[in-house]
């Protein structure tokens, strides 16, 4: 398979991974740009690579792991504007946007984990190999996360409706 | 009861809301034939100091491509020159940043008015940040409220800065719990987050002055400590100075930059900067042994002019014990490039830091 055949057949789903992994839009396009001017480089030798998607995949895996998420946060202002809008509580408090928080907010690698495991549907092992990390320590990230959500979603349940 | 089914479909719904493959690859550009750049959301929306110098280290992180290899190699001699003195920034850090229990403290960033430390805590990657600011940079009348906080022997101020979020939850301006103190060199040092909004969303129920206090307390900023860099700089352009210098994020592929720019100038005129070396590429010198070539990048497009050249850069990638060192230039010829080049001296193990470089000398 060469780039173009790529681009019209495996950008899309490398886009949709890359999303569901980022939990952002604008980061995940951002890693699949690179992502793509990697694989652009390589030119010729792109055909030698078996399992493209997978290949690709594993490229937007590594440069999300790397990508610093929140950028030079510190700016003290002289004159303090009106604070935000507070959020609409009784919205959020909705089990799946609570769940898509809290997915946004784990670790990078704790999220990639359960990113591989539940929507890209692969066994720990393969997860293993495409972070470059042991299965011991992937089902470390695993429980952890999960063990994470299970907290916050038991707390959920006891707030008061 | 969250299944892991609610996961799963709370994913896939995730992976709905994207753009249009053709949109993404329009946005890829061609600044020479055979090859592409990308077209980044902080170049199309957004800027800092900070952001550029480590957007950069991403962008060379993830490959570079050399002139082509009908160019003949050629050996350029090796050349001994000392850097003079350089103002700009201090390239020490200011205090030993010792994290308290389910703490961790990043190694700071150097920005061109202070050093910036991201705090993670109790599972919460930037929960909070450690800044020491340079002489005046730091405005105390900013902390609204302010209140007098005594933690050992400091005297502190505690109260709300407002706060600039960059992407992506920004930007976006709130008001964020403040505790500074001046120091006796006459910085100041604030410790700043722990965001109501974002601890409600963990269920964590942390007072942001306690928190504060937890971490000013295990701070000894009665020391100062070398920023240790792979590499050596032996020769830059005159009229430069330290502006900038960060180590990656995590700190786990040697990615380390340092930037200088001219005074009264606000982008890097010379940005320097290690990562892993992905593939062998072509090269077309060779500098004190080790294999280099030559680049021109170009980043293209802002929000209204997507074709507009937005920053052009002469590059020199340097390979060394399997890692490369990139020198992005603007404004300096192709012959003061090779000098720079000619000039670095390497850690002689990079995965060891003890043999690495104190950047301040």
């Amino acid at each position: 398979m060469d780039f173009d055949e790529f681009t019209q057949t495996g950008l899309r789903p490398l886009l949709k991974f890359t999303r569901v992994l980022t939990g952002d839009r604008e980061l995940a396009e951002d890693v699949v740009q690179e992502v793509l001017v990697r694989l652009h480089a390589r030119g010729d030798r792109l055909g030698d690579i078996d399992h493209l998607g997978a290949y690709a995949r594993r490229m937007a895996v590594n440069e999300y792991l790397g990508w610093r998420r929140k950028w030079s946060r510190q700016h003290p202002m002289p004159v303090p504007p009106e604070p935000p809008p507070q959020p609409d509580h009784a919205e959020r408090h909705a089990e799946h946007d609570w769940l898509r928080a809290e997915l946004g907010r784990l670790p990078r690698r704790q999220r990639a984990v359960l990113v591989l495991r539940f929507y890209a549907g692969l066994t720990d092992a393969e997860i293993a190999d495409e972070m470059g990390c042991s299965p011991g320590t992937v089902r470390s990230h695993a429980s952890r996360a999960l063990a994470t959500l299970r907290v916050e979603i038991t707390h959920l349940q006891e707030l008061p409706t | 009861m969250i299944t892991e089914s609610d996961v799963r479909a709370v994913l896939t719904e995730q992976a709905h809301d994207i753009s249009e493959p053709d949109d993404i690859l329009a946005r890829l550009t061609t600044d020479r034939p055979g090859r592409l750049t990308a077209n980044r959301s902080w170049q199309r929306r957004w800027l800092a100091p900070v952001a550029a110098a480590a957007a950069v280290a991403a962008v060379v992180a993830g490959g570079v491509t050399l002139a082509g290899p009908d160019h003949k190699s050629h050996q350029v001699q090796p050349a001994v020159h000392t850097l003079p003195p350089m103002g700009g920034i201090e390239f020490q850090f200011v205090g030993d940043l010792k994290a308290p229990p389910h703490y961790l403290i990043d190694q700071p960033i150097f920005a061109d008015d202070s050093q910036l430390s991201f705090v993670n805590g109790y599972g919460v990657a930037e929960i909070g940040d450690v800044t020491v600011y340079t002489k005046g940079a730091f405005d105390p009348s900013t902390i609204k409220n302010a209140q007098p906080v005594t933690i050992g022997r400091i005297h502190a101020l505690f109260g709300t800065v407002m706060v600039t979020l960059g992407p992506p939850v920004g930007p976006k301006v709130v008001p964020t719990p403040t505790l500074a103190w001046q120091l006796d060199s006459g910085r100041w040092i604030a410790i700043t987050g722990w965001w109501p909004s974002e601890l409600a969303l963990h269920h964590l129920h942390l007072d942001a002055l306690t928190e504060a206090k937890k971490i000013a307390a295990s701070i000894d900023t009665s020391v100062t400590r070398p920023f240790l860099i792979p590499f050596r700089v032996g020769y830059l352009p005159s009229g430069l100075q330290r502006a900038g210098g960060q180590y990656s994020y995590p700190l786990d592929n040697h990615v380390v930059s340092v930037d200088f720019q001219a005074v009264g100038h606000t982008s890097p005129a010379v940005h320097i900067v290690t990562g892993e070396a992905d593939d062998p590429r072509p090269t077309t010198l060779l500098l004190n042994g080790h294999p280099a070539g030559i680049q021109t990048t170009t980043e293209l497009g802002d929000p209204k002019h997507p074709n507009k050249i937005t920053n052009k850069t002469l590059d020199l990638v340097i390979y060394f014990d399997q890692s490369a060192l990139t020198i992005q230039t603007k404004g300096v010829s192709r012959a003061e490039l090779i000098k720079i080049g000619s000039s670095v001296s390497f850690a002689s193990n990079i995965n060891d830091t003890s043999t690495w470089f104190d950047a301040a000398k």
